[in-house]
């Protein structure tokens, strides 16, 4: 199982190297410079002077071979220094540490929330198999996962504006300031974002939950007369949860899409908004530290996953031959 | 140039260049028949290069589209964003580009009329015609107020009918204020951004 | 596929290959009475069928519905509420929202479908061949696979469309290549327990061809989870595609697609117009609930012991 867990790591190396690479040459690939966007070329002043751009693009380190540029990268994050934004000229850190609190917050709460609605919901489906309070259920996750949640965002402002009057504020006061003032701005952001986390975990819930019941041991408990709450939540949970966490480590990608349109919605000062601003003006270290970060979030997530997976199903052991699975 | 300064054809003089006409009808047969005779009888495909932003770019050229369908031109929207935009504008790559300019301190014919000249860094189509470039020079040293717009206006006659450049939209700048600031004065152009040093808020 | 199966010799009973051969009755019947007996077992997935098949009758006769052109400008009927001459109201160039949401239909469609079926076909394929050559070139492609599915698709996707411009096939592109490793990694994780069983050593043994044996053994049994996971993209698809085009990653005006009309106009306009953003939104959860739903069913058809991971 050591073995295992270190074997996963050490791989977690080559395939960050990967990302790290595929987003440095994407970054220089792609058309647009950022030192003309810095001397105003974007707008109508399009004078641009050839040699003032040599001189940005010097200062910014952007005319030295692609080689070097990419190995005294990489050099720096083995140091943790991921380099300073060509825009702002701050450190990258701090950039998005300014942002962190926010997304960070959406984040984690809409999983909770929605992982909290989702699992008695898809249990409660499950025992209750194709009656209407499956139905019902079914048909409001299968919609849940429908609906876009840029367009719930959009909604939401609507209704708030139109028959509220109320518009979301653009401050953001972490939790631990004022929790008032944090939940007024996030809370709405927390729903669009975790509804369809929800949709999803209960859809999977529930099918699991299924799965798990159809086993003999299950069968065996009923026989012997256990109470059904006894039955469903002792011996049935415990089994169910691996899918349902396995897809919180797969829809982390999916999650990360959602922020980014949301805050683009509401207008979140977060790192969703941020890295496609970032883009967009060709922040080459900006860019390239976020997706490594994502990457690297998605990966240990993943890792952890799994060996959660591991300890909570005994009939699995890696390191051992495992029946066709990774 | 602006239609409210000095330097700009009045209605009627507009009126009598092609495609400027009232008559819409009259003006979609022309183009046909132009097209017919430049040996595009059923029109021809191109591409608009765009930035990607709504107003006035994006706006604009649904509008554009739109109209030139009506003569058989299909043209490809590539809509880029600033970065590439900007980049594929200074390479001259692209076949048909929308450019707006028009955002300067004063709206002299030298700031404004400078991009049709030949060699000029921001003379994006790369537009080469002597008689413009002599009218541009000499608009520039004339004294007189009076010949200078008629000189500006030859040079504006003469681009608009070799149709380098189709005029679109001109924009009018609104700031919306609170009736609570005081002293402030926006400033002639929207590039200077806003001075606050001297300007205060009444408490109501 | 079930045809197939009967022929080679009875493998050792895996799951899904149990669903399969269980559901051959159907797949040789006739088309109607199986159609009937799909709705009465599956009624959800039946009403699916019939949003779907709105949705492309809606796609292929866009012409004869609409009595306006979803590109021409007029702006003397811009922001018209909904009414008896524009039902849907119309937008800031004063096109008519019915019109453009009809045509709308097709971009979905066609984006949508496309996009799923390219990527769940390459993502097949790739599963397919890194589980049977295995070794050294199965290390590469799964860490090639991993370094895909670390990739955020947002990223991705501005990326593809900068470098490529904003064009249909690019955004078909962006939205299909975070679908290939999912589906690479569930579909190699069957062909390798196939592959694994007796009789395709056998049918090396007997003499056959590598790319027979792929073709005649694994590919009719990776056939089932390749299934499931193309329908359960194609919702998905669309979905993402709207997406993009909301942030202004996907299709570009004047081409009307739902994303795209959400965006712009919809937060700018809103408040005085508020059918535009009404109404795109329903048409793009309308379609993807479609999708889903009859999607889920298949899946249910086809294997309903399957565990997915993804």
């Amino acid at each position: 199982m050591l073995r295992y867990i270190l074997k996963r790591v050490l791989l977690m190396v080559p395939t960050l190297l990967g990302v790290a690479l595929v987003v440095f040459l994407l970054m220089h690939v792609v058309p647009g410079d950022i030192a003309l966007l810095i001397l105003g070329a974007g707008e109508q002043g399009g004078d641009v002077n050839l040699s003032e751009l040599e001189k940005v693009r010097h200062k910014l380190g952007l005319d030295r071979p692609l080689y070097v540029q990419f190995f005294s990268w990489v050099w720096g994050i083995v140091r943790l220094d991921f380099g300073n934004s060509l825009w702002t000229g701050a450190p990258v850190i701090e950039e998005l540490w300014i942002r962190f609190p926010l997304t960070l917050e959406v984040a984690v709460f809409a999983t909770l929330v929605s992982t909290l609605i989702a699992i008695p919901l898809g249990t409660l489906a499950a025992i209750r198999q194709d009656t209407w309070v499956d139905y019902i259920v079914r048909v409001i996750s299968i919609g849940g996962l429908a609906i876009p949640n840029f367009w719930t965002g959009i909604l939401l402002i609507l209704f708030l504006v139109i028959y509220f009057q109320w518009s979301p504020p653009l401050v953001f006061v972490p939790l631990w300031e004022d929790p008032w003032e944090n939940i007024k701005q996030l809370f709405w952001p927390i729903v669009t974002v975790g509804y369809r986390n929800a949709a999803v975990s209960t859809r999977l819930t529930r099918s699991a939950v299924l799965e798990v019941m159809r086993e003999d041991y299950i069968r065996t408990a009923w026989a012997k007369g256990l109470r059904e709450f006894l039955v469903v939540v002792k011996h049935t949970l415990k089994n169910a949860m691996l899918p349902v966490i396995t897809i919180i480590g797969a829809e982390l990608a999916f999650l990360m899409g959602g922020l980014v349109v949301t805050e683009t919605v509401f207008t979140l000062n977060g790192l969703g908004r941020f890295i496609v601003d970032a883009i967009l003006r060709r922040d080459i270290p900006v860019v390239q530290t976020m997706v490594l970060m994502t990457a690297f979030i998605i990966v240990f997530v993943n890792l952890i996953v799994d060996l959660l997976y591991a300890w909570l199903d005994p009939r699995i052991s890696y390191g051992a031959h495992r029946a066709g699975q990774r | 140039m602006h239609p409210e300064s000095q330097w700009a054809l009045s209605q009627a003089e507009l009126e009598k260049l092609p495609g400027f006409g009232r008559d819409h009808a009259a003006n979609l047969r022309e183009a046909k028949r132009l097209l017919a005779e430049a040996g595009y009888p059923n029109g021809f495909r191109t591409a608009l290069t765009n930035r990607n932003i709504k107003m006035p770019y994006v706006d604009l050229a649904v509008y554009l589209i739109s109209a030139w369908k009506k003569i058989g031109v299909e043209a490809e929207h590539k809509v880029e964003e600033t970065a590439t935009w900007s980049q594929s504008r200074l390479n001259r790559d692209f076949e048909l580009l929308l450019d707006p300019y028009g955002s300067t301190t004063v709206g002299d014919p030298d700031e404004m009329l400078d991009k049709f000249v030949t060699g000029q860094p921001e003379n994006w189509g790369r537009m080469s015609d002597p008689v413009v470039d002599d009218l541009f020079s000499l608009q520039s040293k004339e004294m007189n107020e009076a010949k200078r717009i008629q000189l500006v206006k030859e040079m504006i006659k003469r681009i608009l009918t070799k149709a380098w450049r189709i005029e679109g939209l001109w924009t009018t700048r609104l700031e919306v204020r609170t009736a609570r600031l005081r002293n402030y004065e926006p400033m002639p152009s929207h590039w200077n951004n806003r001075r606050f040093e001297d300007a205060w808020l009444t408490a109501k | 596929m079930a045809q197939v199966m009967r022929e080679g010799p009875m493998p050792l009973a895996t799951p899904e290959l149990t669903a399969v051969t269980a559901d051959r009755r159907w797949a040789g019947t006739r088309a109607w009475p199986a159609i009937r007996k799909f709705i009465a077992t599956k009624p959800l997935g039946a009403a699916g069928g019939v949003i779907i098949l709105m949705m492309v009758l809606t796609a292929i006769f866009a012409d004869v519905l609409t009595p306006y052109d979803p590109y021409t400008v007029n702006q003397r009927v811009q922001f018209t509420a909904p009414s008896l001459s524009y039902w849907f109201g119309t937008d800031e160039f004063g096109r008519d929202v019915f019109t453009r949401i009809v045509y709308g239909a097709r971009v979905a469609l066609f984006i949508g479908l496309l996009a799923a079926f390219v990527g769940a076909t390459a993502g097949a394929l790739l599963g397919v061949i890194s589980a049977y050559l295995g070794g050294r070139v199965d290390l590469y492609l799964q860490r090639l696979i991993d370094v895909m599915l670390a990739f955020p698709l947002l990223i991705l996707a501005l990326a593809i469309v900068t470098v490529l411009g904003r064009s249909v096939p690019n955004v078909i592109l962006a939205i299909a290549i975070p679908i290939i490793p999912r589906t690479a990694r569930i579909v190699r994780s069957n062909a390798m327990s196939i592959k694994e069983n007796m009789y395709v050593e056998a049918a090396r043994a007997v003499g056959g061809s590598h790319a027979w044996v792929i073709l005649r053994h694994i590919i009719p049994n990776v056939m089932a989870p390749y299934l499931i996971m193309l329908t359960a993209q194609f919702g998905n698809a669309i979905l993402v595609e709207a997406s993009l085009s909301f942030l202004g990653l996907g299709t570009a005006e004047p081409t009307p697609s739902w994303g795209l009309m959400l965006s712009g106009s919809a937060l700018s306009y809103a408040e005085k117009a508020a059918w535009l953003a009404v109404f795109p939104g329903l048409a793009i959860s309308l379609a993807v609930f479609g999708f889903n739903l009859f999607g889920d069913s298949i899946r249910d058809a086809l294997d309903p012991k399957l565990r997915h991971r993804s």
